[in-house]
C-alpha cells in the first residue's frame, strides 16, 4: 500500500519529482539526506469537524457540558526511495497526523492508513515524473 | 419558549454543517487549486546554472523578508523557513535545474493552519529575489 516501483534507475530525479508533489500538497520540507534518499516534510491544518462541532453543541445545550473539539494538526509525511532493481525504483512513503484540541491538549496520535489516500498520493507522484521528464526534454 | 431557545443551537448546526469539513483527514493531500495551477504561479524560471549562487541567493532574500532559516540542503537544492511575527509563516523553496541553462525556483508556504494559494505573496517573493539576483524570473508553463 506504502510502496510504489517507478521504472527509472535515476533516483536523485525521483526524489526531485517526489520534493515537488510534497510541494504540490503544500508540505513544508523539515529533513532532507538526499545519499539515504529521505524526504520528511509536515503541514499544519483546520482540523475542526462539522460532526464533533455539532455534538459538542448539543452536549453544552443539553447538559451545559463542555466538550473540548479538535482544532488543527500537523500532518506528517516520510518518503524514501531506494533502487529495487537496476531498472527500478521503489518509492515508500507514511503518512501521520498529530491533533490538538481547542484546550491545546493532544487528542489524537496517528498514522494514517486508507490505501485511497496512497494510491491519490502515488497518481501524483506518477503526473509529477511525468512532468519532470517533459520539462527535461523541453 | 422551548422553540425559541432550540432555534440558536440548530441554527449554528446548520451554519457549520455547511461551512465545516467533515472529516479533517482529507486534508492530507487537500488542495484548493489543481497540481499545474499551483506550480505554474509557485514557479519562476532564472536564467542561469550557478546553483550555488542560487541557494545563496534565496537564503538571503527570506532573511531580508525576517524569515529564519530551519533547514537547508545543498544536494536537493531546498531550503525551508519561519517567519514569526504574531503569525508562523512557513515557507520551503526548491530550485532544480530547467534544459541546460535555466533553473526554476519553487516556493510554497503556510500562513499558521492554511495554506498559501493566492498568487499575491509568491509574485512579491520572486520579485524580491529576482532583484537579489539581478535577473528577471520568468513565469513558466508548468
Amino acid at each position: 500500500m506504502q510502496t510504489r516501483r517507478f521504472e527509472t534507475a535515476d533516483e536523485a530525479k525521483l526524489l526531485q519529482a517526489s520534493a515537488a508533489v510534497i510541494q504540490d500538497l503544500g508540505f513544508s520540507i523539515d529533513e532532507t539526506a538526499v545519499p539515504a534518499g529521505l524526504i520528511v516534510a509536515s503541514k499544519d491544518r483546520d482540523a475542526t469537524e462539522a460532526g464533533q462541532v455539532a455534538g459538542a453543541i448539543m452536549m453544552a445545550v443539553l447538559f451545559g457540558a463542555r466538550m473540548p473539539i479538535d482544532t488543527k494538526q500537523k500532518i506528517r509525511v516520510s518518503l524514501v526511495t531506494r533502487p529495487s532493481s537496476s531498472q527500478n525504483t521503489a518509492v515508500r512513503v507514511t503518512f501521520q497526523r498529530i491533533v490538538w484540541n481547542d484546550q491545546n491538549q493532544l487528542s489524537k496520535i496517528e498514522g494514517l492508513s486508507d490505501p485511497a489516500m496512497y494510491q491519490q498520493f502515488f497518481d501524483k507522484l506518477s503526473q509529477s515524473v511525468f512532468l519532470t521528464a517533459n520539462e527535461i526534454q523541453k | 419558549m422551548m422553540k425559541k431557545y432550540a432555534i440558536v443551537p440548530l441554527m449554528a448546526l446548520v451554519f457549520c454543517l455547511a461551512g465545516c469539513q467533515t472529516d479533517s483527514r482529507t486534508q492530507v493531500l487537500d488542495t484548493s487549486k489543481s497540481q499545474v495551477q499551483l506550480r505554474a504561479y509557485q514557479t519562476r524560471a532564472y536564467e542561469t546554472t550557478d546553483r550555488d549562487k542560487m541557494l545563496r541567493t534565496i537564503i538571503g532574500t527570506l532573511q531580508d523578508l525576517a524569515f529564519v532559516v530551519d533547514k537547508a540542503d545543498a544536494t536537493l537544492g531546498t531550503v525551508s523557513a519561519t517567519k514569526l511575527n504574531g503569525y508562523a509563516l512557513r515557507i520551503t523553496v526548491t530550485i532544480r535545474p530547467r534544459g541546460t541553462t535555466q533553473i526554476l525556483v519553487r516556493a510554497n508556504a503556510q500562513y499558521n493552519i492554511t495554506p498559501v494559494e493566492d498568487p499575491t505573496p509568491y509574485q512579491q517573493f520572486f520579485e524580491a529575489l529576482s532583484k537579489a539576483m539581478f535577473l528577471e524570473g520568468q513565469q513558466v508553463d508548468a
